[in-house]
């Protein structure tokens, strides 16, 4: 008779029942009461681990210090008259304002995900792993040269400031082709910048919008926003838990590399 | 930002659970301290983004260990903030895969700090995904989404990190007398 894998070890352990073999095998029971007594162990270890009143006065203290959201600015006159003409057509804005969300909405929802967004969140949480070795410099053109040996061109670098600081870069697969990735630290959250050889089109990255002098692309999958531009041939996707706008800042502070 | 009073109730309310985690990853009671107050802002500022009714112990997990990972790295970067010999904790002699006939009387040699501590040896996945399991008790479809692998790598992590830990406490327990050293 077979024993326990440890895959099935682990769900016994985790609570679900254990199949006949193990009512009449030592060894298994034995592994088992092994198992639970390490998991039991654990627990009572972590048991009296808490946060003390000092912590605790410290985090409600960092919401207490928060800025709540900021009160709407006041209009001026003209503004008013024109939200009182507003308000008055309101129900009818209303229901053609569902009509325009909706219609596009379903056809939007009804259409698959495109592959493209999954594989791009994918890179971006490549780059967050701890495993991942990234190139770090604190010059952008250095990581840049770097892209370069590795990819064959030498692409545009993130102009950085408010905050903003490149990580490092390193080199991913995107459709099993290499592509370059620049990691950006800013101060809501780590960004992605990869850089791909594809046009924005054939990412299928969604709508078209303005922002500055360009334009550019957006999508989302998972919690993560992705903001794609096309520059000098390549096309650059910013990917982070942060808006579209923010994104698209990002990219449009992109300048082209210095050639070496 | 969202509403002060739906934060507190939603997210501090598991102040303990992240700061038991962050001890967890962390070890020292400073870096956990500074850990949870990181974890906690970022929280706030994405509270918006936190849909109700989900999990949100398990959103906040999320947060933090993505916190850490970013730590590490500015940590790789800026080099190390503490001394080596207190970061690397050398591995134990590999034991003799046995099965423990008298685990739980073993076990209960050691005190709290020192399984901590041995679950502070682990590799840092193996740890994390450990910790979520058994600690916190999450399914392991949550621990695949909190560290954004698959749930098959979930369960040979957690088998994995489960077996690594018992080698590790079998090493301390022979080291300080608990059992006879097998040959």
């Amino acid at each position: 008779m077979t024993h326990l894998n440890d895959e099935q070890l682990e769900l016994i352990v985790q609570g679900q029942a254990p199949p006949p073999h193990v009512v009449g095998c030592e060894h298994c029971q034995a592994r088992l009461a092994e198992s639970r007594a390490v998991r039991s162990r654990l627990q009572s270890a972590f048991s009296s681990i808490r946060a003390d009143a000092g912590l605790a006065a410290s985090v409600r203290q960092l919401v207490d210090d928060r800025p709540a959201r900021p009160a709407p600015a006041q209009h001026p006159r003209e503004w008013r008259a024109g939200r009182r003409l507003v308000r008055s057509l309101w129900p009818a804005m209303a229901a053609a304002a569902v009509l325009v969300i909706a219609i596009p909405l379903g056809l939007y929802l009804a259409e698959p995900k495109p592959a493209a967004a999954a594989e791009l969140y994918e890179l971006h949480q490549h780059a967050l792993s701890p495993e991942t070795d990234l190139y770090v410099h604190a010059d952008p053109q250095e990581l840049a040269t770097q892209l370069e040996q590795k990819l064959g061109f030498r692409p545009a670098v993130p102009q950085l400031g408010a905050g903003m600081s490149l990580r490092g870069c390193c080199v991913v697969h995107f459709r099993n082709k290499p592509v370059g990735s620049y990691v950006v630290d800013t101060d809501r959250g780590v960004i992605s910048v990869v850089v791909l050889t594809e046009k924005t089109d054939a990412l299928d990255l969604g709508e078209e919008f303005g922002y500055g002098d360009r334009v550019y692309r957006a999508t989302s999958f998972a919690e993560c926003n992705m903001v794609a531009v096309e520059l000098d041939g390549f096309t650059y996707c910013a990917i982070g838990e942060v808006s579209n706008e923010f994104l698209a800042d990002l990219l449009s502070r992109l300048v082209p590399s210095e050639p070496r | 930002m969202a509403d002060k009073s739906e934060f507190e109730t939603i997210a501090v309310v598991h102040l303990d659970a992240v700061y038991r985690a962050a001890v967890a990853l962390c070890g020292r009671q400073e870096d956990a301290r500074d850990l949870v107050q990181a974890t906690y802002l970022k929280a706030l500022e994405r509270f918006d983004s936190f849909r109700p009714g989900t999990n949100c112990r398990a959103w906040l997990m999320r947060i933090l260990r993505n916190t850490w990972i970013d730590e590490i790295r500015h940590r790789k970067v800026a080099g190390p903030a503490v001394p080596l010999a207190e970061e690397l904790v050398p591995d134990p002699p590999h034991a003799q895969e046995a099965v423990w006939s008298d685990a739980d009387d073993i076990l209960n040699n050691f005190g709290d700090q020192d399984v901590i501590r041995a679950l502070r040896e682990l590799p840092e996945q193996l740890r994390v995904t450990l910790f979520l399991v058994d600690v916190e008790q999450f399914s392991q479809e949550e621990v695949a989404e909190i560290t954004d692998v698959a749930v098959g790598t979930v369960k040979s992590r957690t088998s994995r990190a489960r077996a690594m830990l018992k080698q590790r406490l079998l090493a301390h327990a022979r080291d300080l007398g608990f059992m006879r050293r097998q040959l």
